[in-house]
Order: C-alpha cells, then structure tokens, then sequence
C-alpha cells in the first residue's frame, strides 16, 4: 500500500508498505553486499544474501534463472530478461512480453509497454537514458503516466544526487543507491552541484562523518563510498522536504542549472508533457510563487494562466477601455503604491467602464478581477522591464486574447513606450499616455490618463459599485469553474464586504465567499449545490456514504478530469450532493487511487 | 529460439557472399600438438565452405565466422580439392585439424560426399583425426557412414561448442541451434562410434552479468562432465568478432569482454569438478576485443592461464594478483544488483582505469 500525503508536479511525498516495512518515498535503493554493506540509514535494499533489517529485494540464483521462492511472497526478484536498448530495441520489447508474468516486482523496458502496477516497477532502460535529454523527459513520464498511480518506479542508473530532484519531479520514486558506490570505486567525491563529481578534496567541505575522517586521516574506498551515499541521502532527504513544501520545482530549476542535460530535459518535460503536469499542477497556493529564472517562464502555473486567458476569459460585460498598467513588485497589484497613484485617474472618471489590465511577465497579463487568483495574487519576480522575446510573445498574446474576448471600444497603455511597443500591435485601437522619459506615476502622466479616459468613455456612464462586483465575480467564477458557470453560480445574487473579503449572497444564504489569501473562491453547501447544478467538470464521484473530513480513495468511484489539486470540488453519489470541499489530487487519478485522500470536505449535503 | 534475437543477430552480419579461389583452402599450417604427453606434428586445414548453415540463418550471437567463409558456388569436388591441395603440405605429420568454420559433419555445408572422400583420403601415418560438428549432426548414420573410413587406430574428435547449457541463456543469449539434450545424443552416439569429444563453453555470452557468467560456465561444466566421450572441456572466453551482434554491444558500451579473472575463476572451480581435461584458449587476451584485465596484470594472468593447460594445477591462478581484482569483486557482487542490461559492466571497467572502455563512455558524454 501507498499512502501518498504530498504531490508535486509527478512527484510524491509518502509512504509506501514494502512487504511490512515502513519506506518513506523517495527513497534510495542501496545493494546490500558483503563487501558493501548498505549503510545503516538504508530504508530499502536489494540483495543476494539478505542480513539487515531494511525492506529487501530479494535477488536468489541469477537473473535469468532465479531461485524459486517457494512462498512466492515478498519481494523476490521474478525471472527477468534485461536487454540493453543500444543495439536492437526489438530486443527489449521481447523480453517485455517475456517478463509480463504476473510478479510483485514488474521490470519493464519499454515505458509504452507499461500498464497499470500495484507494488514496484522497476525501468530497467533508465540507466540508459539517465543523461540523454532527448530522451530521459518522455520516458519518465510516459513509465509514470501509465503505471498510474500506484505504482513505486525505480529507476536503475538514477541516483547521482544531481539527478534527484528532476526525476522525482518527472515521477521516480526510488533511486539507485549503486551509482554511489560505483562513484566511490572511480575515485569520484560526489556533489550535488556537479554532475561529474570530483576528485576526493583533501579538506572537505562536507560535515559528514566519513568527511570528518578523510579530512584527519585521509581517504579510503569506505569513507568515500560513506560520503557519497549520504550527499545522496541528504538530497533526496531535500526533495521530500521540497515536495511536502511544494517547493520542489524551485529545487529542480535550481538544480537543473549545473547541467546542460538537465535544463534540456526540463524544457522537454514543461514543453512536450505540459499538459500532463498543468494537470498535476495545484490551482491555489497561500505562499508566493517564487519566479526565478528562464525556465520559471514555463512552469504550469505560468502556462495555465495563459491558456485560461484563451479559452475561458470573457473582459467585463460594461467594460470600453482596456487600460494597460505597468508591472509593480507589490501584488496584488491593488496594494501597490504605483497603482495606487494610478488607478484613481481611472475609477474616478469611469468605474466599471475602463478595465485595468496589468502587463507584466510571465503571466503577460492579469486583468483587475484575478488580481487576487493565485499566482498572479503572490508571484515574486524580478521586475527589471527587460523582456526576452518569448516573454514579450506571451504578453502580447494575453493581451490579444483579452483584447478579442472584450467588448473594447478602445485600449489606454499608460505603460512606458518601449512596453507599449510590445503590446501595441495586438491591441487595435491603441493611445498612449505615458511619453519617453516619463514614469507612469508622474502627475503629467497621471493626468493625460485620466484625460484620456474620460474621452474614451464618453457619454457611457460610470457603472454601480455593486454592478462592477457583480461582473468581476462572474468572471471570477468563469476563471475558476469555466465559462457559463456564473450564469447559473451567481443566478440571483448579491455581493456581501468590502474587497477583497468578498461574499457572494443570495437573499441571506452564503454561495461562495473569497479568502484573500487563497484568492479562490471558497464554496458553502448551497454554493456547491449550484456548481453541482452547472457543471459536471469540478464532481467527484463517490460511493454511498456522508463523507466527513478526508475522502479517501477507497470510496471514490470517479471524478472530472477537469479538477486539479486545490480546486473546489463537489462529491456527489448518484447525482445527490454529498460534499463540499476541496481536491487534493488530481481529478485525473482519483478513481485509479488505490489509497490516499483525495478532498477534504467541508460542509456535507 | 528468440525471433527477435536471431533476427538482430542477423542484421548484425555483412552476408556478402565472396568470390574466392574454390579449390583453394582457406588457411593451412602447421603446428605442434600435445597429446598425453607426447608432441605431435599438427597439419591444420581451415576449409573454405559456403559457410555455417546455421549463421546463415541467424546464428549465435559471438559468432563472426560466416564474415570469411561465406564463399559461393563451393561444389563437393572443390571441397575435395582443397583437402587435396592441402595434403602436398603433409609431411611428417601425425595429427590433421580440419576446420570448416561451422559444422563438418552438416550435409549442406559440407557435402555428404565430400566428407567421405576427405576421409577416406586421410594418410596412414594419421593417428588422430580432429574437427568440429553441430551436436545435432552427430547420429548414427553419420558415425557409421564416416567413422570406419579413416586409418586403423586413427582417432577422431569433435569438437561440439555446447557453449551453455541454461536454456533461458541457450534461448536469449547465444541463440544456439542445438541444446543439452541434443548434446548428450551426440555423446552416446560418439562413444558407440569410437569417437572422442571436446566440448567448447564460453565464458561470457552476452546480456549476462559477469557473475552469471562465471555461474553459466561452471554449471555448463557440471552437466557435461559426467557425459561419454568427453575429452576435454575447453572454456573460450569470448572475444568481439566483426559483424557480430557483440560487436554491436560493444561499441556501444553494453558488452565487455570477461576479465581473465572470471576465466581463472572458472578453471579453478571446474578442475575442481570435472574429470577431464580442462584448459582455455583465450583469443584477444589483453586485448579490448579478448578477455582483458587492467592492462598491468594481463601478461601474468594469461601466462598462468597457459601454465594450467599445460601442468592442470589450479594453484598457478593463486600466484597472481593485482589491483584490479578488487573491482572485478566488486563487480561480481553488485552487477547484477544493478538490474541493468549491460551498460554497467562498463562503469567498473572504467574504474579499474580500462582505457578503452573510458574512450568509449567520453565519446557518449560527449555525443549525449
Ligand atoms: S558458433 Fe558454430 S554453430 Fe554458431 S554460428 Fe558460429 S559456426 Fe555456426
Ligand atoms: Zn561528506
Ligand atoms: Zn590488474
């Protein structure tokens, strides 16, 4: 069994019952020799002769004609033809349909050969495309996507601590823990900056024992092989922390940086298999997302922002005039100084007619409404106004999309002239009002703003306070559910506080209400009970109970594919409104679950 | 048999049939033969044929004789010839090796007739007849057809190369034509016949682990020793054949050749159960595409090798020792912990500082 308590991107944080012992994921599998033996940290070994009390694989006779195990329990190595790819991969899908006996242990060399596995898949090919970009992106996530969820992946030839956090993101559970022995016998010191290791450092920097040793008294095959088992340890030790924190991706941006291969694998994991992890990928989080580098840019979260701009966007109904916004540290953007001295030239001569629209990188646009949706809410980036080329395509398209699903009459950029230039072209019928040499925030500025949209908004009148809210929450709603939710979410309703603790009402009945650190809106039962009503996309399927809590998976029988971690989540059983709560898991695998939770509910039904 | 293997096997040979001279054989020279004790004048005969039948189809994996032997057109009297152009060199001799580079006694490679006229053109002087057969073209009709036409007292030995005896590494590893049983057929029939055999095994087939591999030779030893006729087990570690599914193993890093320490190991633990001869006859040694170790200890450990055919005493092998043979037991113990497919023999390899093998891994860092 796998209880499963953190996930990011195809990473899992947990626990996993290997034939009774306890193993805490991820995990390194050490081999247990009599010449190695594997330390005394070692969770789960792999064995000719096993001695220690760790979890063991259990490798009897050869691999070719093991040993039977009588019992035919635990985890013995079944029979297992292992080819190398090189030559003939014909070879190894050969001994995939030779090795596809029922075994507690699948080895599979072809990740399109995978099916669904309970228990542990071992890949014996990745050793091979362990440091071949081209090819290592697809194969993990192809072996993770089809062994479901779950399956414990092993991937042989993985283990260099560099290598650790990328795989686990790209869904490796259990590394190898004989890539530090085999450092060891080549006289490599292993880091975790450096892929190639190095030569033994006569006074280490490292504070482990084996360091302490080598630094008095030299070193010997033990103390390194000692010294590389635990940079390995302490960095798989990280990436459980990373994930439980849900900082992984900043672990494997930062880490990717030490190598050419890793950085190519990660674009190809964010460009070729986006999609799968935008699924994986939560829709809310509380803390800021920390935007770093060039490979930030393509991020789920930065990526979904984009395609929602696409394809579930709609301006404002009353919106005239798109007034394009510069960039502030401050998020929300409502709280900055910058756009506090901007914004009034606008609300005061046009409320709910000229529409803010901040233009900024990676998002490329966050119109006022989301302001406060994760992760344009809290992102941290550093604002310097020099956009790269594939930034300024995003912006210009979020622009465009925003521009297109409007009913704009005309676009205001009161950004500075080289950022108007970006944008200028998708938006049609553009004025500027921020000259060269000026800051948006100069009065002269400010005041040719707020000239400007008082011609643009002309003789329309100023919109209600209440109205404007009304149609801001619409499309928060259509954000966060799809289009058309609102029409039937926010049938009949009124906006209850002061922003941004904004409730949504209906007579006295509370539907949904906004957590200001959550940026969502957060369901009631009766506000369920209207998303149940509208959409068929956010329902978890459930068996004939009254969850409290935690649903588990046990008693999930199906859920949209549309939900990710974080969403708001309805669990129904046969069309009746059980729960209200939030997903913890993608909708895509819930019903696949074996074990797990997969919502934590709130209100029952 | 492993379509899929036999197939790469295949597709791992230049099949280019040759334009050769018919009637000339293919090598001939002589050489000096040990034979209980007492030295012998070999005249050893490699015959041009049309090649193995068996390679032709596919073949064992290691195997690169059909990349020389592969000549069209061979007719029975070419063959004849060529024994007979071979003979103006018989001399003083008392020993004839006749080789075909596949299988004497196969009807398609070597005609029927062809056999025995070769035979029956055998010298008087001859007092041992040695070639080589396919276990499964060992029968009676053969041994009655063949066996009484060389000279009175005249022996005859085959050799058969059993190479293994797992099925699983018969079957996915070698792709051998015939298997145990086919061997111990061949075994009765010999002995009824009169004729001595010398069975092959190799050390190191591919995919195995070098531990398999130790494992696969000595069992294969256990299961022949016992059977009739054996003269000799004789262990060939493997060396990298052009043209060969091997070859292709390689150069890519997923096969290395076994350490003359897994063939001293072998030796020592068969001599230690079998009741015939035993000895190795190691093609490449010290080389990258032979049995090597590190490249400092390979002399010795060769020359120990030779010194055990020659006195039988396993305790040469205790004589010698290097560096090295820490990262061969290392290797021996985690390889297969390894689960890999044949990449890894490669990584100890470079840790016992093999040049070749390190070219090889930059050259991939590099393209990679
Ligand atoms: S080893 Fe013998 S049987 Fe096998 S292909 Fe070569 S010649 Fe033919
Ligand atoms: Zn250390
Ligand atoms: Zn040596």
């Amino acid at each position: 069994m796998l209880d499963v308590v953190a996930r990011e991107g195809l990473a899992r944080a947990g626990r996993w019952d290997a034939d009774g012992e306890d193993v805490r994921l991820p995990a390194v599998l050490h081999p247990d020799t009599q010449r190695s033996p594997a330390p005394d940290f070692a969770q789960l070994t792999i064995s000719t002769d096993p001695l220690g009390s760790a979890a063991t694989i259990r490798y009897e006779g050869t691999r070719l004609t093991p040993e039977a195990d009588e019992t035919g329990e635990g985890l013995s190595l079944p029979r297992a033809l292992i080819y190398p790819g090189g030559v003939d991969e014909s070879l190894q899908k050969a001994a995939d349909e030779l090795n596809r006996e029922e075994a507690p242990i699948q080895i599979v060399h072809d990740p399109a050969e995978v099916g669904p596995v309970t228990g542990l898949l071992v890949l014996p090919r990745a050793r091979e495309v362990a440091d071949d970009a081209w090819r290592l992106a697809g194969f993990l996530t192809t072996a993770r996507r089809r062994a479901g969820p779950n399956a414990v992946i092993y991937a042989p030839g993985i283990g260099r601590p560099d290598q650790i956090a990328l795989a686990a993101y790209a869904g490796v559970d259990v590394f190898d823990g004989l890539e530090a022995s085999l450092a060891a016998l080549s006289d490599t010191y292993s880091r975790v900056e450096r892929p190639e290791g190095s030569a033994p450092p006569e006074h280490p920097a490292c504070a482990c024992p084996a360091c302490r040793d080598a630094d008095r008294e030299g070193w010997t095959l033990d103390r390194l092989r000692e010294h590389n088992r635990r940079e390995q340890r302490a960095e798989v030790r990280r990436v459980r922390q990373a994930i439980a924190d849900g900082r992984l991706r900043e672990l494997v941006e930062q880490r990717v940086r030490a190598s050419p291969a890793h950085l190519a694998t990660l674009r190809r994991l964010d460009e070729d298999h986006g999609d799968l992890y935008e699924r994986y990928a939560p829709t809310v989080r509380e803390d800021e997302l920390p935007v770093v580098g060039r490979r930030s840019l393509s991020r789920p979260e930065v990526t979904r922002w984009l395609d929602r701009l696409e394809t579930r966007y709609q301006a404002p109904e009353s919106a005239r005039t798109l007034v394009a916004l510069p960039c502030s540290a401050t998020k929300p953007y409502g709280n900055s100084p910058t756009h506090q001295r901007i914004r009034p030239a606008i609300k005061h001569n046009a409320r709910g007619r000229a529409h803010v629209v901040t233009f900024t990188s990676p998002l490329g646009a966050v119109p006022e409404e989301l302001e406060l949706m994760y992760p344009a809410h809290r992102y941290e980036v550093p604002v310097t106004g020099d956009w790269n080329e594939r930034e300024e395509q995003v912006i210009r398209r979020a622009f465009e999309a925003i521009w297109k699903n409007g009913g704009y009459d005309q676009a205001i950029l009161h950004v500075p002239p080289d950022e108007a230039d970006i944008v200028e072209e998708a938006l049609p019928r553009a004025e500027r009002t921020v000259e060269p040499g000026e800051r948006p925030t100069d009065d002269e500025a400010t005041d040719r703003l707020g000239e400007a949209v008082r011609a643009s908004v002309g003789d329309d009148q100023a919109i209600a306070r209440d109205d404007m809210f009304a149609e801001h929450m619409d499309n928060r709603i259509d954000w966060q559910f799809g289009p058309g939710v609102a029409d039937v979410l926010a049938e009949d309703t009124w906006i209850r506080g002061k922003y941004p603790w904004l409730r949504l009402m209906h007579g006295e009945d509370q539907l949904a209400m906004i957590k200001p650190e959550r940026g969502a809106l957060t369901l009631t039962e009766p506000g369920g009970r209207r998303l149940h009503e509208a959409t068929d996309a956010y329902t978890i399927e459930i068996d004939d109970f009254r969850p409290k809590g935690t649903v588990f998976a046990a008693g999930v029988t199906g859920a949209s594919e549309a939900i990710r971690p974080e969403d708001e989540v309805v669990c129904v059983h046969e069309g009746e409104l059980r729960a209200v709560g939030r997903a913890t898991a993608p909708g895509e695998i819930m019903a696949d679950m074996d074990a797990g939770g997969c919502a934590e509910v709130r209100h029952r039904g | 048999m492993l379509e899929q293997l036999n197939t790469a096997v295949r597709d791992s040979r230049k099949l280019d049939q040759r334009d050769e001279d018919p009637s000339e054989p293919s090598r001939v020279w002589s050489e000096e033969e040990v034979i209980d004790g007492e030295t012998h004048q070999a005249l050893t005969v490699i015959l041009r044929t049309r090649g193995c039948t068996w390679a032709i189809k596919g073949g064992c994996s290691m195997c690169g004789y059909i990349n020389d032997s592969f000549v069209k057109n061979i007719t029975a009297d070419h063959l004849v010839e060529q024994f007979e152009t071979a003979l103006e060199r018989f001399d003083d001799h008392t020993v004839i090796k006749l080789y075909t580079s596949g299988s004497f006694l196969d009807d398609t490679e070597v005609h029927a007739e062809a056999q025995r006229r070769i035979l029956d053109q055998v010298p008087d002087p001859v007092v041992r007849f040695q070639s080589e057969a396919q276990a499964h073209h060992v029968t009676e009709d053969k041994l009655e057809d063949l066996r009484h036409r060389l000279p009175d007292g005249c022996e005859f030995a085959l050799g058969i190369g059993m190479e293994a005896s797992s099925d699983d590494v018969l079957e996915y590893s070698v792709n051998n034509e015939f298997d145990v049983a086919d061997y111990e057929n061949a075994a009765r029939v010999a002995e009824d016949y009169d004729t001595l055999l010398k069975c092959y095994v190799l050390v190191k087939p591919p995919f195995l682990t070098e531990r398999e591999a130790i494992e696969e030779a000595v069992v294969t030893a256990e299961r022949i020793t016992g059977t009739p006729a054996l003269e000799a087990l004789s262990f060939n570690p493997i060396s990298v054949h052009k043209n060969t599914l091997v070859e292709r193993m390689w150069e890519d890093g997923d096969y290395s050749p076994p350490w003359l320490w897994s063939v001293a190991e072998v030796l020592t633990r068969v001599d230690d159960i079998a009741d015939t001869q035993v000895h190795s006859d190691v093609v490449a040694g010290g080389k990258p595409r032979g049995a090597h170790n590190c490249g400092e200890c390979d002399d010795d450990v060769l020359r120990a090798i030779d010194a055990y055919k020659k006195t039988g005493d396993p305790a040469v092998f205790d004589r010698v020792d290097c560096e090295c043979k820490e990262i061969w037991r290392e290797q021996l113990e985690l390889e297969g912990l390894g689960l890999a497919g044949g990449s890894l023999a490669e990584r100890f390899r470079q840790a016992a500082g093999d040049v070749d093998g390190s070219r090889r891994a930059a050259e991939q860092w590099y393209e990679g």
